[in-house]
């Protein structure tokens, strides 16, 4: 058939149901959103530390790294430019600092260069100047920041480093046009010189890039370590990111799995918006049956009806989608961005864009091969006949014994995953997921079959009516209580594993916290883990302020571990507590403890553990800036760092580390509360200190605020899977009840009322959604069993399990009332049909 | 008199243009066991006048005397019980409930005055055996032919007793057989249950089973006059 006529006969039927074509277009575009904003969210993390590793970066293939925030001796700079191999090096100096301007404060990184950064033929740094970089004695900053701090080029502004504060210009204000994608990290630019000054660092530099001779590489990276000598990182130019993908995996991991999920719903949405135009599609197989069309003259055009309007929907639905990932789905840095530049920006992958496209065309097409088989297998009288339906196959009962057994298979299997095999708890996942889908059209088939017994004792119209609607269209309703069911499931299952897991990691948060009365540590919100170093010079101003008893100098920092940044905690010793109880995975605490207060011993994080092979008692080197030899005292979990935690004590740390810096100081007061004597040590520091001080449950506070932040995509993830499956839920079944109307004016003329004909919908929708929900909440309670496993062994976070009844019972009621909701309208309108539409052809 | 209809009047008003005369001073009486075959081109009125005794609209003027009582200008209540209880229907479309089954679908007017449905089953069963559909009573409506389907859609209009049954163009969907199967099954049931029936047709062989024949041309109601006498099939004994 010509393109001309296929467009011909779209029209015709568009015209003829445009209200249905409309719902399915709906339906289709709300599942698109859906899985593109996940998509979307999901990759622009990962993407903005590869567009600011890659842009940054240029030419060079290889770097040095220091592995304290002290950096190393900048003349390693010329030795390195001098060596076999070597062509170009660009040194760079990264402090983490807090930047304020009046109430206003933002935590970032410094970067600091010279002209040699720019040479390196970096993108984001190509529309810069060399040579104004090496004038400047300011700082730069991006525009988002300076807007969000209310600054302009010439304001000056304070930097929190390293413990002091010092006011500084803004030499520039740059946007997304001068330094590319850049602008949107939490980033300042000074140039070398001047930022070595401002953080205290004279004469040291973090990273050094290299750009080998052509051909050379291999030959520069034996000079690299044979300068770096066990005390500095050699490590390929992209470095940064690998260590990102390798934090950010658990958080990707675990979202991808309820991405996944949303998916499915997002498909199922997208599917059963199609299954409104079954019977339009029927009556149109027909027609063209009946002209003489052969299959594929029919499939020709069949095909392209679906394609026409999964393209449409497809485009309305990343449109959606597009304005989702921006207010509702933003790319939250959360936890990362304690330990990455990681920014904001919106990165749209030309993988999300074609993946939604693909899920919206093939939901299209799918749902069109429904009503094509049918209709072929039909005698032609038959598909011209509205009502009709495939009579019961002969071989039904043989297919509901098929989907029974997938059932109990699928049940099976997610057991024995939750009683035998946690770690390969998504398989469990999948699988009951698969076995709510296989059962419940034979629950349904069940349910309503009961309903048909009970309904005969009923002196109503009401109950047949409902029930005999259900079993009329049996793969509608099916399709429809499956968005239930999987909505409610995934929002179930995703919930109250989010909140298992939130709760075990404010039980974290606690017991590390809560070891002594005020934290005093460097501001900065990106500070959270108290990793950002200071000088003990606050120690004697803290220790002679009245009602203070003691102050302990607390340790810490990030130390690269071989693909993981992994956080180092060093409380003092003969301190309580140095090891959090609860988060003893291997061990004995009180030996642990023991031999950590004896020096020369670690605790190890299991992930960590298990990447080493290291039992406790065994030996290990720690590679700091001075490499130590440590034996495993206890196994823990991760405390909530996903790359992995080792704890030290406070002086092991300071002879690995080289350095007498401190990150926190643990104070413990006598005869004052916490608030007040906060107020005191924050006199005795003076109005301008550059430190935070901080009650324990502030830090609590502060700990579970970036917790929260991290795992917000969760529930955000659940909430608008929820809404888009609620939305979908109403639009198909107002579809199917509008659909009705001309066979209600004809119970009308019968003498049925309206409110009888009102009452039967209602019904009907809440059987529909109320069995969906509670078999999907049912399902979602063995779910969330499985994600809490699931999660513990893929973030190695702390996780504790709860039954999550609450969450379920809220997800079932949540759905149930929204979607009825919203069939009021179309069922009430429906119900009014005059009762001269039973006249009408 | 089962349906007296006296000097009816409906009119539309056209946007623009001139008041179409759907019905036109229309009176027409039909007695309890009678079949009037109401003949006429599309667009004649013949719907309208249906609608009109369905208390589906109300006339602009006249009257429509239905055993007795004027249904012309009932309220909505009144009317769907009037349509429940007094008045069968039977279209040229039926739009039963797939799901359910043949005795389910004939059964619903019965449940809506009241009956459970097992009472109405009961009820139901004797005119269902009467119509041929004893063994198909439990069936769904989806595996019936359309023949099955026009006869339990005679069944539910009969299920409440009513005193008139109005059918519109109720062979139009069914081939000749079967069309006059379902005149005839019209015309003995009418006689036996003592029930007034207008019929709405275009189909010739309505005039040969009714007792009287009326055409509508206009929304004016004037004699019939057939082109040719239809040839009218002979039925097997089934």
């Amino acid at each position: 058939m010509s393109l001309r006529n296929l467009v011909w006969f779209y029209r015709r039927r568009v015209r003829a149901r445009a209200v249905q074509e409309l719902l399915a277009l709906v339906g289709i575009a709300v599942g698109v959103a859906l899985l593109f904003a996940v998509q979307v969210s999901n990759r622009s993390l990962s993407a903005s530390i590869a567009q600011l590793t890659h842009g940054l970066v240029g030419n060079a293939q290889l770097q040095l790294v220091a592995r304290g925030p002290q950096g190393f001796d900048e003349r390693l700079v010329g030795r390195v430019r001098n060596s076999p191999g070597v062509g170009a090096v660009a040194p760079m100096l990264v402090s983490q600092l807090n930047v304020v301007a009046g109430d206003r404060s933002r935590s970032v990184y410094m970067l600091a260069g010279d002209r040699r950064l720019v040479r390196l033929g970096g993108s984001l740094l190509s529309g810069y100047q060399a040579r104004s970089l090496a004038r400047l004695h300011a700082v730069v900053l991006p525009l988002p920041l300076a807007r969000a701090l209310g600054v302009r080029f010439g304001d000056t502004i304070t930097l929190q480093v390293a413990g002091r504060s010092v006011e500084v210009p803004v030499g520039a204000v740059v946007s997304g046009r001068d330094v590319g994608p850049l602008a949107q990290s939490p980033v300042v630019f000074a140039p070398i010189r001047y930022a070595q000054e401002l953080a205290g660092l004279e004469g040291r530099v973090s990273r050094l890039y290299v750009v080998p001779e052509p051909g050379q590489a291999d030959v520069a990276e034996r000079s690299l370590r044979r300068i770096a000598a066990g005390h500095l990182t050699v490590g390929e130019a992209d470095y940064d990111r690998r260590m990102f993908a390798q934090a950010a995996r658990p958080n990707d991991q675990s979202t991808a799995l309820f991405a996944s999920i949303s998916a499915l719903v997002g498909f199922l949405l997208a599917f059963n918006a199609m299954l409104l135009m079954t019977r339009e599609r029927r009556s149109v197989i027909a027609e063209l049956r009946i002209s003489g069309y052969g299959f594929w003259g029919v499939v020709e055009v069949l095909m392209f009806d679906a394609l026409v309007l999964g393209v449409a929907a497809s485009v309305c639905g990343i449109a959606l989608g597009d304005q989702l990932s921006r207010h509702v789905f933003q790319p939250s840095p959360g936890y990362l961005a304690i330990a990455f530049p990681v920014g904001n920006a919106r990165t749209v992958s030309p993988e999300a864009v074609l993946l939604a496209f693909g899920t919206g065309i093939a939901a299209a097409m799918l749902a069109t091969l429904a009503p094509l088989v049918a209709a072929f297998r039909s005698p032609t009288m038959d598909a011209v006949d509205e009502d009709a339906l495939q009579p019961a196959s002969s071989d039904g009962t043989l297919h509901s014994r098929f989907w029974l057994a997938i059932g109990v298979l699928g049940l099976a299997i997610s057991t024995v995953v939750l009683v035998a095999r946690p770690e390969a708890a998504l398989v469990g996942v999948v699988a009951l997921l698969a076995s709510m889908l296989a059962l419940l059209p034979v629950i349904l088939s069940v349910t309503l079959r009961l309903l048909d017994r009970g309904r005969r004792r009923i002196a109503s119209v009401v109950p047949p009516i409902a029930v005999g609607e259900l079993q009329s269209a049996r793969s509608r309703s099916v399709a429809i209580a499956a968005i239930a069911g999987v909505a409610v499931f995934g929002s179930t299952a995703i919930e109250s594993a989010h909140r298992d897991l939130q709760h075990a990691l404010d039980a974290a948060s606690h017991q590390l916290s809560a070891v002594t009365d005020l934290w005093v540590s460097a501001a900065g919100q990106a500070n959270t883990l108290a990793t950002v170093p200071f000088p003990p010079s606050a120690i004697s101003t803290i220790a002679t302020t009245p009602h203070v008893a003691a102050v302990a100098a607390y340790r810490g920092a990030l130390l690269d571990v071989g693909d993981r940044r992994v956080w180092v905690m060093a409380p003092p010793r003969n301190s309580a507590g140095m090891i959090p109880p609860n988060e003893v995975v291997e061990g004995d605490l009180r030996t642990a403890e023991r031999h950590l207060d004896d020096g020369g011993w670690a605790v190890v994080s299991e992930s960590l553990a298990k990447e080493r092979d290291l039992q406790v008692g065994d030996a290990f080197m720690l590679d700091a800036p001075q490499s130590e030899r440590f034996r495993v005292a206890a196994i823990t979990t991760n405390f909530g760092w996903s790359p992995g935690a080792i704890i030290v004590n406070a002086d092991d740390f300071q002879r690995a580390w080289g350095s007498s810096d401190v990150s926190a100081l643990q104070v413990r007061l006598d005869g004052l509360s916490s608030l007040a004597g906060k107020r005191a040590v924050e006199r005795a520091l003076g109005a301008g200190s550059a430190l935070t001080v901080e009650t324990v449950a502030e830090r609590e506070q502060r700990h579970r605020a970036t917790t929260r932040a991290g795992l917000a995509r969760l529930t955000q993830i659940a909430t608008l899977m929820l809404t888009a499956a609620t939305l979908a839920i109403g639009a198909a079944m107002g579809g199917m009840i509008w659909q009705r109307r001309r066979r209600m004016a004809e119970l009308k003329l019968a003498g049925i009322t309206q409110r009888q004909l009102w009452r039967a919908l209602m019904l009907e929708s809440g059987l529909l959604l109320g069995i969906g929900c509670t078999i999907g909440a049912l399902y979602g309670l063995g779910g969330a069993q499985l994600l809490d496993r699931a999660l513990g062994s893929v973030t190695g976070f702390p996780v504790d399990t709860s039954l999550g009844f609450g969450v379920a019972v809220g997800s079932l009621a949540l759905v149930g009332a929204v979607a009825s909701a919203i069939v009021l309208l179309p069922g009430y309108m429906a119900a009014r049909v005059p009762v001269e539409a039973a006249f009408q052809d | 008199m089962m349906l007296d209809i006296r000097r009816l009047v409906k009119h539309y008003q056209v946007p623009g243009g001139e008041p179409v005369r759907a019905v036109d001073d229309v009176s027409l009486s039909v007695a309890r066991g009678e079949l009037v075959a109401l003949y006429g081109p599309s667009g004649s009125g013949k719907t309208t006048l249906l609608k009109l005794i369905a208390a589906v609209m109300a006339p602009d003027s006249g009257e429509v005397i239905v055993a007795g009582r004027d249904i012309s200008h009932l309220t909505d209540r009144e009317a769907a019980r009037y349509r429940l209880c007094e008045v069968g229907f039977v279209l040229q479309t039926f739009h039963m409930i797939a799901g359910l089954s043949a005795i389910d679908n004939a059964s619903l007017k019965l449940v809506g005055t009241g009956l459970r449905v097992r009472e109405a089953h009961q009820r139901m069963t004797p005119l269902l055996t009467r119509l041929g559909l004893d063994e198909r009573a439990e069936h769904r409506v989806s595996t019936l032919s359309m023949g099955e389907r026009q006869r339990v859609a005679i069944a539910k209009a009969l299920s409440t007793d009513p005193g008139l049954l109005l059918a519109d163009e109720p062979t139009g969907n069914l081939d000749t057989r079967r069309g006059y199967e379902v005149l005839a099954l019209l015309r003995e049931l009418c006689r036996e249950r003592d029930t007034a029936v207008l019929l709405v047709t275009h189909d010739p062989q309505a005039a040969a089973v009714a007792d009287r024949a009326l055409a509508l041309r206009d929304g004016r109601l004037v004699e019939y006059l057939p082109d040719a006498p239809p040839a009218l099939p002979t039925l097997q004994p089934q």
